[in-house]
């Protein structure tokens, strides 16, 4: 077959919020109209979706002196991964092998082997090198594994699925359009009393769960701002649309929100005659110990906020928006983003693990360290890399943990069912938090183990031995020592332990990230042309593993978040309803190494002390900050305000024109 | 597509823009029903021909001079594009046929001509009286009296209905974007081209005659 | 990809004989960064016979000539004319605009020929999109999202942009080129060369090449005493990207009175656009500051911006103004 023609009947269709809350908007939704309801949606607020509120608004706004609304509108963004969706299927008799994308091995192969009714046993799942996934890879690279396994089934050829960007674009889930009202209402000293928010999201496909249900992790940012707040309603109405669906495309419910609640802030701080730091810090949560609202053990929003002001020289800011003389104008903005710290858990030999482990739809993260007669130790992961390098992390977790100075000594064996043992799959925050508890739990294993051999060879106590760069000696008489592949040759040639951890339980819900972004920019006045000069970077990070790591983790998301704040792919002018997207890069454009501001990553080690080494995830944090201070250190530059993402140079020509600027 | 030997011209959307009330006020009339609000004058007339092709009755006298009267109060209001008389000149200096093919009455097609564009720029004058009906009929009539071959022929239209119609009659359709946002929407319905202004036009022309040359 | 055939003749004439063989199927490869995208993404406009000119002995050169001025083969690589001292020397404008073409590595592969007669970065076209230019018969971006790559200058048919930074730099020079046909040669200004919205051999280009011509030299006169010139490019990365808008400014100036003006605009229209109510005034009057707001204030009086893209008018002013300021500012 060479072709295949298909005729297309084009219904009515509504690709934006505009068209999908209109009065006279096409029916997307049998009948049941475009706003989605679920049993659990307030009844006393019928066009929403959710709602959350506290205190009585009214009395709030009477007791503001200085009231302002608000519009935001994020027109929609995505992250695309440098590699393309692409898998490969091949069978050998009723064995198959198959090369999958994406961000988990062991759940994915059960997802396929249930799609074909056989046993997950008869695959062998690989996955190790992602140009990236971004969560939204996942979507669009595992719907196709059951069809080209299929087809390679019935062909007896290996089949290999590969798509062109274009259409990758059309398959990947993104960060939806969404319209965010405010009206909020201040005193003169600049305390909030009230804020109403509203937010219209546009969820594509979904009918539940996601975006179509609850802001998820946006109410993380309602949290931020609204703890010292009396009084406020915050309302989330999810349209059905025709436009692609939302979901995780690094990290989600972020830039889409957090746009508005950082470019607000910094107007209402402007409102009530307040430095945007300033205002913030007002306003930030600052939990208590013992507070039960906020439980959280390690929350520095107010160290993360001011020694990222201290370290970027904001009192260097200046107060008026286009004060600076001349022609090229710079200007300083602020971000700040909270989010979940990371996904806790358990790890053998905790009392939860059992009975989290044992529970349905578990999450454990297993994970085999081998000891060979060479003296290497194997680090065996079943987790796939998209880029983010956490497995130089864990064999760093390893290598402490058995005495080691430099990671030498550790190999990897990853990605691949036949070589290492069942873990779930990763996103947000799961790797040196889950798998990393599962290395730790073999690691402790394995080095008790290797002195309890030691003691027994050497005839001495074990609480008299040190294990340092694989050499197991006793304390009170250095001639007494013996080495770690001596061990291994000991037993055959190799020492084994395995270890696991689990998703889930209280520490979850105990832990929270917070950051902020500092950024300076400089206008060109003339042209609307604009650089992005440096950016400050500081978030509460607990114990930093690897710093290296670290920032490349960190310089990523800088990067990737600027290109959201920057050139969102811009669907709605396309041609909704036939392709969304015309092409890959031309209609979108990664900043490029010229475009990269310096950046310093200041981490703020606030040591989470629940887990078991003061770990927390922040690199998917930090994405939420930088769209708004990029918006707010632009107006401070040149006075232009930008409501409507994405910033571009255009929307900065046309405000500088309707102020009466040159040309 | 072929080289082009002939254009059919629907006034309304193609070579002025029409006012909309006078045609909502004859669907009332006519049909009662709830008035349409839209602005646009080629929405409102196609919605008026597609009630009038379905109602598929013969008007009464009464009828007919309401209809009729209310045309030609459309057709006063309406204003020709700038480029209509300098593309139809230049089409008619290279050769190309040009018709007009209206689902309009003969008057109002004849008031049109008098008004806003010279009579003698096109060879042949279709309207519903003399093609005996609307939308296709026009088209149908004008091809088989100037015996024009479908495939060479263009006809020029600004909504959904008239591509469809074009279609159906099998002459290449040809989408009018003076509005890009309504345009933008058209385009789905896979017209065979588009021009944004008829000054274009003997341009499209004649590169068709030197591809198929 | 569909299958190609690629010749590699060893002469000028050679490779004329095989464009004229297959007609408008066959098309000139040189460096490729242009023509190969298109084959990959399938464009149905993309040539099916390469006719490979890397291997013609005399289209690779930078001389001068007897006249003090330079010729360029067009088979030259942009980088090749980026580390020319001759061309820095005599024509640092020049220089500077070639450095700004894509990045360095395409410059390693690009020629000057293709940047002259390269096919426009209109997205909607290089998306397969059954546009003008890819066997159909409508322009999306005249409708769609024309905020970059469509024409704020009017249009006919095709609403892209020319894309070539090289033209927009050489026509402030009055540069010529030289094309060689079945008849012998033939010689053309740089603004003739690059019209735009051209129909020829049944397609819309933006230049005059027919299908069985090959440019081959291009010819910069010796430079006038006394000239200054600039070239700036908006774009919104520093690298690869084309121009939002760009300004190639050269004025002759004597004793501060500007004896002589090129200004020529890209990045906004279907060609290279030589601003001649500008040029017009400028001639006379003496190179200062002040001069700026009303050479602006006259300058694309007849723009045709589409919906997107009025602002790509007010970034050309803004670098009207800019290079203005930065010349009168030279001592």
């Amino acid at each position: 077959m060479d072709a295949i023609q298909v005729e297309y009947e084009v219904l009515p269709f509504a690709s934006t919020l505009k068209d999908a809350m209109a009065t006279d908007a096409p029916d997307l939704r049998g009948g049941k109209g475009n706003l989605l309801r679920h049993a659990n949606s307030p009844q006393n607020f019928p066009n929403a979706t959710w709602a959350e509120q506290q205190g009585d608004l009214e009395q709030g706004f009477a007791e503001a002196d200085v009231i302002r609304e608000f519009t935001y509108r994020f027109v929609g963004g995505v992250s695309v991964p440098m590699q393309p969706s692409g898998s490969v299927a091949k069978w050998n008799g009723d064995q198959l092998t198959f090369w999958g994308m994406g961000q988990g091995i062991y759940p994915v192969r059960a997802a396929l082997a249930a799609a074909l009714g056989i046993d997950a046993s008869k695959i062998r799942f690989i996955n190790k090198w992602n140009g990236s996934t971004f969560g939204a890879a996942r979507l669009a690279a595992e719907r196709f594994y059951p069809l080209i396994a299929h087809l390679a089934k019935v062909t007896g050829r290996p089949v290999k699925v590969m798509l062109p960007k274009d259409q990758e674009l059309a398959q990947l889930q993104i960060k939806p359009e969404t319209i965010t009202k405010f009206k909020v209402g201040a005193r003169k000293d600049g305390r909030i009393t009230a804020i109403e928010h509203e937010v219209f999201v546009s969820v594509g496909d979904l009918d539940s769960g996601g975006h179509a249900s609850t802001p998820g992790n946006a109410q993380n940012q309602l949290e931020l701002y609204t703890s010292l707040v009396p009084h406020w309603r915050s309302l989330w109405c999810a349209y059905r649309t025709n436009a692609p669906r939302p979901g995780p495309s690094r990290s989600y419910y972020q830039q889409e929100t957090k746009w508005s609640w950082e470019s607000m802030m910094d107007e209402m701080a402007e409102a009530v005659g307040l430095d945007p730091v300033a205002f913030r810090l007002m306003h930030i949560t600052k939990p208590k110990p013992g507070d039960a609202r906020y439980p959280y053990d390690s929350f520095p929003s107010v160290e993360v906020l001011e020694e990222g002001a201290k370290a970027f020289g904001w009192n260097r800011r200046n107060p008026t928006p286009g004060g600076a003389p001349g022609r090229f104008k710079r200007g300083f903005g602020v971000g700040m983003s909270q989010h979940h710290g990371g996904l806790m858990g358990y790890h053998e030999g905790e009392e939860a693990f059992q009975k989290l482990a044992a529970a349905p739809g578990a999450a454990v993260f297993g994970t085999e360290l081998e000891l060979g007669a060479d003296g290497y130790v194997t680090m065996k992961v079943a987790l796939p890399d998209s880029g983010s390098n956490a497995a130089t992390a864990l064999a760093h977790l390893v290598s402490e943990m058995l005495g080691f100075t430099n990671r030498n000594r550790i190999r990897l064996i990853w990605g691949d069912t036949d070589m290492a043992p069942s873990s779930d799959e990763w996103f947000g925050g799961r790797t040196i938090t889950l798998q990393g508890a599962a290395i730790c739990s073999a690691a402790d294993k394995l080095r008790k183990d290797l002195l309890r051999r030691a003691a027994a060879s050497l005839q001495v106590d074990v609480a008299k031995l040190q294990i340092r760069d694989g050499v197991i000696s006793s304390t009170e008489d250095p001639k007494k020592t013996t080495t770690l592949y001596a061990l291994a040759k000991a037993n055959g040639g190799t020492i084994r332990q395995t270890g696991r951890g689990v998703s889930g339980g209280e520490r979850t819900g105990s832990n929270k990230g917070v950051g902020a972004c500092f950024v300076e920019v400089e206008v060109d006045t003339w042209t609307g042309d604009w650089r992005f000069l440096r950016a400050v970077y500081p978030h509460d990070t607990g114990l930093v593993i690897n710093p290296l790591v670290a920032e490349a983790d960190m310089v990523g998301s800088l990067v990737e978040s600027t290109q959201v704040a920057t050139d969102a792919i811009p669907w709605d002018r396309e041609f909704p309803g036939t392709r969304h997207y015309s092409v890959g890069y031309l209609s979108y454009r990664l900043p490029t190494i010229m475009d990269v501001p310096k950046q310093t990553q200041l981490y703020i080690d606030s040591l989470e002390p629940r887990w078991f080494y003061g770990v927390k995830s922040f690199s998917e944090t930090s994405i939420g900050a930088v769209p708004g201070a990029i918006a707010n250190a632009i107006y401070n530059a040149c006075g232009v305000r930008i409501r409507e993402h994405p910033i571009t140079r255009e929307k900065i020509m046309a405000g500088l024109r309707a102020q009466g600027r040159r040309a | 597509m072929h080289a082009i030997e002939g254009i059919l011209f629907e006034p309304v959307g193609c070579l002025a823009e029409f006012p909309a009330e006078p045609f909502h006020e004859i669907a009332t009339r006519l049909f009662g029903g709830r008035r349409k609000t839209s602005k646009s004058g080629s929405r409102a007339y196609w919605h008026l021909l597609n009630l009038i092709e379905a109602a598929d009755r013969k008007l009464d006298p009464s009828e007919r001079e309401m209809v009729e009267s209310l045309e030609v109060q459309a057709v006063d209001g309406a204003s020709a594009y700038d480029d209509v008389v300098p593309a139809l000149s230049e089409l008619k200096a290279i050769g190309t046929r040009l018709l007009v093919a209206s689902s309009l009455s003969n008057a109002a097609v004849t008031r049109f001509l008098e008004r806003s564009v010279p009579r003698e720029h096109f060879s042949a004058m279709w309207s519903r009286d003399n093609a005996g009906g609307v939308k296709a009929l026009p088209l149908r009539s004008a091809l088989h009296c100037a015996s024009l071959n479908p495939e060479r022929t263009m006809f020029l239209t600004d909504t959904a209905e008239g591509l469809k119609v074009a279609k159906s009659v099998g002459v290449q359709s040809i989408l009018m974007m003076n509005d890009p946002d309504e345009a933008k929407r058209l385009a789905m319905h896979d017209p065979a081209g588009g021009i944004v202004s008829l000054y274009e036009l003997p341009d499209f022309v004649r590169l068709l005659a030197a591809r198929n040359a | 990809m569909k299958n190609i055939s690629i010749y590699r003749p060893s002469t000028v004439e050679e490779a004329i004989q095989l464009l004229s063989r297959h007609g408008t199927e066959a098309g000139v490869y040189a460096g490729g960064t242009d023509l190969l995208i298109r084959l990959k993404n399938r464009l149905k406009q993309a040539p099916t016979y390469l006719v490979d000119v890397k291997k013609i002995d005399n289209l690779r050169y930078i001389k001068e000539d007897a006249k003090g001025g330079v010729a360029i083969g067009t088979a030259t690589k942009l980088s090749e004319m980026a580390d020319s001292e001759l061309l820095q020397k005599k024509y640092p404008m020049l220089v500077q605009a070639i450095n700004m073409i894509s990045s360095p590595e395409l410059r390693n592969a690009s020629t000057l020929g293709g940047d002259l007669l390269q096919e426009v970065w209109c997205q909607y076209l290089r998306g397969g999109y059954s546009c003008w230019r890819n066997g159909g018969y409508l322009c999306y971006g005249a409708i769609g999202d024309n905020s970059y790559y469509h024409s704020a200058m009017g249009g006919r048919l095709c609403y892209a942009v020319y894309p070539g930074d090289a033209a927009t730099a050489l026509i402030a020079f009055d540069a010529r080129v030289k094309l060689a046909t079945p008849g012998g040669v033939k010689e053309l200004s740089m603004e003739q060369l690059v019209p735009g919205d051209m129909m020829v051999d049944g397609r819309i280009q933006s230049h005059v090449v027919r299908f069985n011509e090959i440019l081959t030299e291009v010819v910069i006169p010796p430079p006038k005493p006394g000239v200054r010139a600039s070239f700036e490019k908006l774009r919104p990365r520093g690298v690869w990207d084309f121009a939002m808008a760009s300004l190639a400014m050269s004025l002759q100036v004597r004793d501060k009175t500007i004896e002589d003006a090129r200004v020529v605009f890209g990045g906004i229209s279907g060609k290279p656009l030589r601003e001649t109510h500008v040029e017009t005034f400028l001639k006379g009057k003496t190179l200062a500051a002040d001069l700026s707001d009303q050479a602006v204030s006259i300058a694309l009086a007849n723009a045709a911006p589409l919906k997107y893209n009025s602002t790509k008018i007010d970034m050309a002013k803004g670098l009207l103004a800019s290079g203005l300021a930065k010349m009168s500012a030279v001592a």
